[in-house]
């Protein structure tokens, strides 16, 4: 099921994955949201919502090498793919279209 | 916080769990290096509940499927547990044919069977589970189909996987070439593609597993397994007529009625030295318990109305030295000779009396020490009815507010103050060996008397220390009331006894 727009956290994570760029996987793009989003995240939601994003066509992903500081485990990255920074754009539109004109969210003051 | 080292549980979970998601578990393991081994629990756990989660939206039926798989091997193993427990307590019934009826010991074997019956269903779950991780019903199913037709199932993978989930499955069970496994939707025999090919070991193992579970449900209903005690119990302390019984009978044996008008309980009634066993004004019902165990009254049930009214003079002796044992032994067969006595043994539940210990830290009290060995050994060969103070080791002496006893039992003990209020006595303290005791109350409130409900446990009577406080204060015991499962000997019938 494809949506219009994304939801708050699926833009977030599309945000912190185009900040990060290349060595963008999962512990990165949670610490990414964390420090520059200001909200705690668990790894396994931020997993399902790329799985989500991925099939959706907005991200796409690509395994790498294991390390040892991973037990081993392999890593996977992940960039967004035309259609996601699309998306991003999208709801950028959306939300500014939505902000513009509201007086309690303007000039800083709630 | 650091967590140099992951928990490894947490770990094994997170493979467990997540055996398709090397990145996140790699992940997982990557950030624990800079965070508390609590945040990694947090978010293993969450991430397994998410996985879950997704999983039920996404193919609801599995999730239904082991539900419905789960309840049911849980009340199979309900079953089984009652069956193995009732199977020892038929083995222990064998080897000694005496404490059966006397005690509800087949309750305390459930506890152990019951983890034993789940460890043997984590084992079988994980077999199947192995095997059939996507479809454990209907593979269970297919197996049976192909066992019949001698042939194998050909795996098609289900219609809604995931490429990844179809290749973990295929990596996991069925890499030696014969796959096995139905459609999604495939419950249907008419979808299932079947084709020769070799046999897979696993296949065998579940397959195995799943008969020995049916099998053996099906053997324990045939042979009606919860009534093993009492098949056991009837077979073994109440067989009046065994060869055992025939060979062990005492050399002379006099039975005469009492006609002294003594209305004291059910009489007297005991072994004594030398072979010797004496019966005073005694009530079938009376000798009957003596012959099976020592059972008090209220554990003998049935038999013809005189067996509480006609009341027996009894002097028997066998050849030598016999111990307590041997002689009650001799008395069944005395009283199947000349009572026609026919009896049964079985568990009932009733209200009873559970002698537990008083203080959470298991500390006895003062006056209740163990007994030293000689005394213990004594006691062991000790004939009841012997007169004096202090009482032989075995042997109890109850005044009206004292209690004084040297190398008893806490069943023995348990048994002869619920006896008082005429309930058996349950002995739960866990406490094994012989004690000494000495028990002293001021009140005369006997257990018979106490309150209900509370059995007046705890509680000072009116006019000094009841029988229950002095229990816990000076012994660290403590008398409970209760429902239990007691041994009781059913009296199946029973003749006047033949002159002499």
């Amino acid at each position: 099921l494809t949506r219009d727009y994304l939801t708050d956290f699926e833009l977030m994570i599309l945000l912190a994955i185009l900040r990060i760029g290349e060595e963008a996987y999962g512990v990165p793009i949670a610490r990414e949201i964390e420090t520059t989003g200001g909200r705690s995240v668990v790894l396994g939601a931020v997993y399902a919502a790329l799985d989500r994003l991925e099939k959706n066509g907005l991200v796409a992903s690509s395994i790498g090498d294991p390390t040892p500081e991973r037990g081993g485990r392999a890593k996977r990255f992940f960039r967004v793919t035309p259609a996601g920074v699309k998306a991003v754009r999208q709801t950028r539109r959306a939300l500014t279209r939505l902000w513009t004109g509201v007086a309690q969210v303007e000039g800083g003051r709630v | 916080v650091t967590t140099p080292q992951p928990p490894r549980l947490a770990v094994s979970l997170l493979e467990r769990w997540l055996p398709d998601n090397e990145p996140l578990a790699g992940d997982l393991l990557e950030a624990s290096r800079e965070r508390s081994a609590a945040w990694l629990w947090r978010q293993v756990l969450l991430a397994i509940l998410g996985r879950v989660l997704v999983q039920g939206r996404t193919n609801p039926r599995p999730m239904v499927e082991a539900t419905l798989v789960s309840l049911a091997m849980l009340a199979l193993l309900g079953f089984h547990a009652v069956v193995a427990s009732s199977l020892i307590n038929h083995l222990l019934v064998l080897n000694d044919t005496t404490w059966a009826g006397v005690t509800g010991r087949y309750h305390d074997w459930q506890m152990p069977a019951t983890m034993l019956s789940f460890l043997a269903a984590v084992l079988i779950g994980r077999e199947i589970g192995r095997f059939h991780r996507d479809h454990r019903i209907a593979a269970v199913l297919a197996f049976l189909q192909r066992q019949r037709d001698g042939q194998c199932l050909r795996q098609s993978l289900p219609l809604h996987s995931e490429p990844a989930s179809a290749a973990g499955s295929s990596r996991r069970g069925t890499a030696n070439g014969c796959r096995h496994g139905v459609r999604h939707r495939a419950v249907r025999w008419n979808r299932i593609e079947e084709e020769r090919c070799q046999d897979v070991p696993g296949d065998r193992v579940a397959m195995r597993t799943a008969a020995v579970v049916i099998c053996s449900t099906l053997a324990a209903v045939a042979l009606q397994t919860p009534d093993f005690t009492q098949v056991a119990a009837a077979q073994a302390p109440a067989s009046t007529g065994g060869a055992a019984d025939r060979q062990e009978t005492f050399e002379v044996a006099s039975i005469r009625r009492d006609f002294s008008g003594t209305q004291l309980g059910g009489g007297l009634a005991a072994p004594q030295p030398g072979g010797r066993f004496i019966a005073l004004g005694a009530t079938l019902r009376r000798l009957a318990g003596d012959a099976y165990g020592d059972l008090q009254l209220h554990q003998v049930t049935g038999g013809p109305p005189w067996a509480d009214s006609d009341r027996f003079n009894i002097n028997a002796r066998a050849e030598g030295q016999r111990s307590p044992a041997e002689i009650r032994h001799m008395l069944r067969t005395l009283l199947a000779d000349r009572f026609k006595f026919v009896a049964h043994t079985e568990m009932r539940e009733m209200p009873v009396y559970m002698l537990t210990l008083a203080r959470a830290d298991r500390r006895l009290g003062s006056k209740l020490r163990p007994s030293d060995p000689k005394c213990a050994e004594e006691a062991r060969n000790f004939f009841p009815g012997a007169l004096g103070f202090p009482p032989p080791c075995g042997d109890f002496r109850l005044g009206a507010r004292a209690l004084t006893a040297r190398g008893v039992s806490m069943d023995a003990l348990a048994r002869l103050l619920a006896g008082r209020a005429g309930r058996p006595g349950i002995d739960r303290t866990g406490l094994d060996g012989v004690y000494d005791l000495e028990l002293e109350w001021s009140s005369d409130l006997g257990l018979e008397q106490a309150p209900r409900g509370s059995a007046g446990a705890g509680e000072l009577s009116a006019d000094g220390l009841s029988l229950f406080t002095a229990l816990q204060e000076q012994l660290g015991l403590k008398l409970e009331p209760g429902r239990g499962s007691v041994g009781i000997l059913v009296i199946d019938s029973a003749e006047p006894p033949t002159p002499d």
